[in-house]
């Protein structure tokens, strides 16, 4: 280890100057690079592919359509759409919408659409047309026949709102063009929904109501550009806290541009790799930042009390160099391992989450580990520092911070803390156990309740008997099956079930528009409304359904079910998904499976399976990385112990915070608490291996830990206590998201930084009962 | 399945109560059975009873709390009838025939034959022993034993003059073919209703029927529209109602001959019901309730367009069977 060190420290400092100027052309070319990088969403990024449902999607997404969906509902605020203004409007719509490119057009849905039919029963048999006739006038005769013809076609709640005061027009989206095969840019997609037709068609008395993944990305993105002023603004808190802290301008610099450096060094990696960055993990940066700034502190403050002493800039550079390196990388390492096991989870969004946040923290070894004492050998700063100054002049507030921590050894307060923390730790084991994977609020938790979008999601589900919300279980039997009474009977039957649930607002499959169309057969009287014995009567009723409603491929050997949810909450969704599992094992034969899932919520389901799937095979890793480089640097199961306890803790607190503040497991929210565990280790590590040259030298356990506190200790206040303020601001973010994770990694700054100089010690008290004295 | 014939008249086969499935299909129990289609509703005196898709049976007495009761069938129910608060009989499609003599708490399978392929429409029970259901395709079965046995018969006098006169032709020539014609020559009969003096059958292609011996013998009243019919009622002023498709509605007070009312709104009417007063209402498709009182007929909307199939007046309430389940209205005096 030494030899390695010493290799190390002489190739570094020998040749600084070749070190700097390298690392300013590095800087200099990323930061280019990093200029490029664009904010980026997916809807397929969002899709664990691998997982059993999403077999099933993407085998029959080109028959039946896949999840991404927009639903745009264009409503008249005097309650009734039957006027002239209103049609225009929303012919405008559907037509503008046709024309966005990344839409599926044979797919754009409305009653200005062709597909948009009515069917009535007269005395000689069926007349039908479409809802909006060739000759249609906005006169009050055209509209009182579109009105009839609208209920004919049994399309409100669907396409109209139940209470005629809006109506809809939907679409679904193609992840490529088929002609360009270009890939959809969503937030392009997203910026368009808005200056094509929202402003330009929202008129005085209409208003334009749009909702689905694709708005969802668009809005994120739009508030992920107000995180910018956020973290300028922890920026500059901690800078001026850096300040205060070292009293040296020079000194201060050095930390928040080194990792700044890593942040640009981070982004202008993944712009050459070809990555964008997702709304939903613009965050990371800034913790890479945060976990930077961490390091540099404790760079600066070993540099600062180095020189002190009285020794030379560059011989204080070197000797910080060599002294920090290892805990300082060990602790990288671990985050970076940590976030590298977040690959394993098959989820795109997650695993570019992996990448950017391994990255980043990768980065940070050079910056804030190299290039951090390599600049600063080149600096003056006798006059300037007064680290130590304050200390030795009055006996301040850090001093008396000191000796009441050091009690934290004693073990009559070793035990009552550690009691304390048990009893923390079962309640928050309890409380964590509640987490839900999956959503927990309707709309989109990511934003705000009162935000545009989720107020329009409200209204679209209040309006209509449908929602956004769609399961889709695709019934695979074989070819013609839908001529067969006892096939229809079970899928009918099954969606009688399905129907029945709590959380289910309505159902519908070939089967059932096959009973409707027998009705229809039998002069519109509903006694009728059920499937026919005879295969003959069976067939008419079922030839007279379209491919093109999605509700059977062409031999009619698929027919899926499609199911309207109340809304996509966790609890929803679980009930659901187990029902109808249960369902379809009661109603499946050898030749007829009922296969999950399409549909959003399809996907939805198969996200928290995953998510639930992922949960502790990542913990393990992660803790994994965190315990095997604790043994490796430390070469001590006590150490580690002293150090991975506390982390555990703290993350299990963590969780039970997230239950507290209502937010559910999901692939937004899962990769925090790997990264939680990143941002605790860096205290704990730096802490013990201050302490753990003394006692193997046999120091007593107290004496050992002031020492460390003298070290380094301030540093871990500092960092934790400056991060925690900078963060705390983003409760005033226009992203709900932002706001959780804000409140989130506050706590996380905060308590593991207690628990490194609180627990970790008490800890101590029992591992090395013989060096208490 | 297992059938046991018993010996009956020519044109008579007699059916008994184990002349079914060993182990029927319930029905299934539903959170939401009163808001599936639902298609007859009746009130037995001590609760309300309503039946529909998928052998729901739901009960109320309040009209606000429904319970599902126990059914032993899956079929799509049509039609239900009580003679008391007790005994009843719901019949429905497979030409399924069930009973309760528990006011429709539990009910027990009396018929079903789904190789015949007809549903039952409608049931009419005189009294607790006298009963008839109808049907599809002219199925019309009658019973006198409250159930246990179930006659077929054929209404040859409803047939028009040269079917019946083709059909004595076919019985001679070929009995087999006569058979097979005879399963589908007749209308369907979608309501039977039992006043006063007679019987009356409405049905498809203009049917109207009735009978003054109790339904032995059936007479066709001349034609007055080709059309379906599917609903009939008579008041306390003797004021006759039929109406059927597309809005298609006559009336007739006493002798005279039957009036088409004047109706521009062509919902399909399913049942005819009056108030204590002889104030009629109509329930139609489409959410449509015609209102007809002193030669003036007026049309209510309701807002979610939704079939409504049956109705009762219950507690100043219109108590309505629809195509999405139970609704209750206020009824403004």
């Amino acid at each position: 280890m030494h030899s390695i060190l010493d290799f190390l420290e002489k190739a570094v400092f020998r040749h600084r100057l070749v070190m700097l100027i390298s690392f300013i052309l590095i800087t200099c070319f990323l930061a280019f690079k990093a200029t490029n990088i664009q904010l980026d969403a997916s809807f397929n990024k969002n899709i664990p592919l691998n997982h059993d449902y999403m077999k099933v999607y993407t085998k029959h997404e080109k028959q039946f359509g896949g999840a991404n969906s927009i639903l745009i509902s264009v409503c008249d605020d005097s309650g009734n759409i039957f006027n002239p203004e209103f049609f225009t409007q929303l012919k405008a719509v559907h037509d503008q919408l046709y024309f966005i490119p990344g839409i599926n057009r044979p797919l754009v849905n409305s009653i200005f659409s062709p597909s948009a039919r009515f069917v009535e029963v007269v005395e000689d048999g069926f007349a039908g047309g479409p809802i909006i006739p060739a000759n249609f006038k906005a006169d009050e005769r055209g509209l009182a026949v579109v009105k009839e013809n609208i209920e004919k076609a049994k399309v409100v709640g669907r396409m109209i709102a139940s209470d005629y005061s809006c109506a809809m027009v939907s679409a679904q989206l193609l992840e490529t063009d088929p002609q360009t095969q270009e890939k959809l840019d969503t937030l392009a997609f997203a910026q368009k929904l808005e200056t094509e037709i929202r402003q330009p068609l929202s008129t005085e008395t209409v208003s334009i109501h749009i909702i689905g993944f694709a708005k969802m990305a668009g809005d994120i993105a739009e508030g992920a550009k107000g995180v910018v002023l956020f973290f300028a603004i922890a920026i500059a808190f901690t800078f001026i806290m850096v300040w205060l802290f070292c009293g040296s301008l020079k000194l201060t610099i050095l930390p928040i541009a080194c990792s700044i450096i890593a942040v640009i060094w981070q982004l202008g990696i993944l712009s050459s790799l070809g990555f964008g960055l997702d709304p939903m993990s613009i965050l990371v940066p800034f913790l890479v930042f945060a976990i930077g700034v961490s390091h540099g502190v404790q760079m600066i403050n070993a540099i600062g009390k180095k020189v002190l002493e009285g020794a030379s800039t560059r011989l204080c550079c070197q000797s910080s160099f060599r002294s920090l390196l290892v805990p300082g990388g060990i602790a990288l390492l671990s985050d970076t391992v940590g976030f590298l096991t977040l690959l394993t989870i098959d989820i795109g969004i997650i695993r570019e989450l992996a990448i950017t946040a391994s990255l980043g923290v990768a980065v940070i070894i050079f910056t804030n580990l190299i290039l951090l004492p390599v600049w600063a050998s080149y600096m003056h700063f006798e006059n300037s520092v007064k680290i130590q100054k304050g200390n030795t002049n009055k006996p301040n507030i850090l001093d008396s911070i000191r000796e009441v921590l050091v009690k934290a050894t004693d073990p009559k307060w070793a035990k009552l803390i550690i009691v304390f923390t048990l009893v923390l730790f079962a309640l928050g084991y309890w409380q964590a156990d509640k987490m839900r994977i999956g959503d927990l609020h309707a709309g989109a938790p990511s934003l705000h309740q009162d935000a545009r979008y989720n107020q329009d999601t409200f209204l679209i589900s209040d309006k209509y008997t449908i929602s956004s919300d769609i399961l889709k279980v695709l019934v695979e039997a074989y070819p013609a099956a839908c001529t067969e009474h006892d096939v229809m009977e079970r899928i009918s039957r099954f969606q009688y079930k399905v129907e029945n649930l709590a959380g289910v607002q309505s159902a519908v499959s070939l089967s059932s528009v096959a009973q409707s169309v027998n009705a229809g057969y039998n002069e519109g009287n509903l006694k009728w409304q059920t499937l026919p014995r005879n295969t003959a009567s069976l067939v008419q009723s079922t030839a007279r359904v379209e491919t093109s409603t999605g509700l059977l491929n062409g031999d009619c050997s698929v027919m899926p079910v499609i199911i309207f949810l109340d809304d996509h909450k966790a609890e929803t969704i679980d009930n659901v998904i187990a029902s109808v599992k249960q369902f379809a094992i009661e109603e499946q034969t050898d030749t007829l499976q009922f296969k999950l899932a399409s549909g959003p919520v399809g996907v939805m389901a198969a996200t928290n399976e995953s998510v639930s799937a992922a949960q502790l095979p990542m913990m393990l890793y992660v803790y994994g990385a965190v315990i095997i480089l604790c043994l490796i640097s430390f070469k001590s199961v006590k150490a580690t112990i002293a150090v991975v306890l506390p982390l555990y803790i703290v993350s299990t607190l963590a969780q039970a915070l997230m239950v507290q503040l209502e937010i559910g497991l999901t692939v937004s929210t899962l990769p925090v608490i790997a990264l939680g565990v990143g941002i605790g280790v860096d205290y704990g590590i730096y802490i013990l291996s201050s302490m753990m040259g003394q006692l193997k030298q046999g120091v007593a356990l107290p004496i050992a830990y002031r020492n460390a506190l003298v070290e380094r200790g301030s540093a871990v206040l500092f960092t934790g206590i400056t991060l925690a303020i900078g963060v705390s601001t983003w409760i005033f973010s226009d992203l709900k998201f932002q706001v959780d994770m804000g409140i989130l990694l506050t706590f996380m700054f905060l308590v593991n930084m207690l628990g490194a100089v609180l627990l970790l010690p008490a800890i101590g008290s029992l591992l090395w009962t013989d060096q208490k004295k | 399945m297992k059938y046991l014939l018993f010996a009956g008249f020519s044109s008579l086969a007699c059916f008994t109560a184990h002349s079914l499935a060993a182990d029927p299909l319930y029905a299934i129990s539903a959170i939401k059975a009163d808001k599936t289609l639902l298609t007859d509703i009746e009130f037995n005196g001590d609760q309300l009873v309503a039946v529909g898709k998928h052998g729901t049976v739901i009960t109320s007495p309040d009209a606000k709390n429904w319970e599902q009761a126990n059914v032993p069938t899956q079929v799509l129910l049509t039609a239900v009838n009580f003679v008391d608060t007790q005994n009843g009989w719901a019949c429905g499609h497979d030409a399924t025939i069930i009973n309760t003599d528990n006011g429709g708490n539990d009910w027990q399978l009396q018929y079903s034959n789904a190789t015949l392929d007809k549903p039952c429409l409608d049931i009419l029970f005189k009294d607790a022993q006298h009963g008839f259901a109808v049907g599809a395709y002219g199925m019309f079965y009658e019973t006198h034993d409250g159930g246990k046995q179930w006659q077929k018969r054929f209404l040859d006098t409803l047939l028009f003059e040269d079917d019946r006169d083709y059909l004595n032709d076919l019985k001679e020539s070929d009995p087999q073919a006569y058979e097979a014609e005879t399963a589908s020559i007749l209308p369907h009969f979608n309501r039977i209703v039992a006043t006063n003096e007679k019987l009356v059958l409405v049905g498809e292609m203009g049917l109207l029927a009735h009978s003054l011996d109790n339904g032995q013998t059936w007479q066709r009243d001349d034609e007055i529209y080709p059309g379906s019919f599917f609903a009939y009622g008579i008041n306390e002023q003797n004021e006759e109602l039929v109406a059927g498709l597309r809005g298609n509605i006559f009336s007739r007070h006493g002798d005279v001959m039957w009036q088409p009312i004047e109706n521009i709104k062509t919902a399909t009417v399913n049942s005819i019901i009056h108030d204590d007063k002889g104030n009629w209402l109509l329930l139609a498709n489409s959410g449509v309730i015609f209102h007809y009182k002193d030669s003036q007929l007026q049309v209510e909307q309701l807002p979610d367009g939704k079939a409504i199939l049956d109705a009762v007046i219950f507690e100043q309430q219109l108590v309505m069977a629809s195509e999405n389940g139970i609704k209750v209205k206020r009824i403004t005096p």
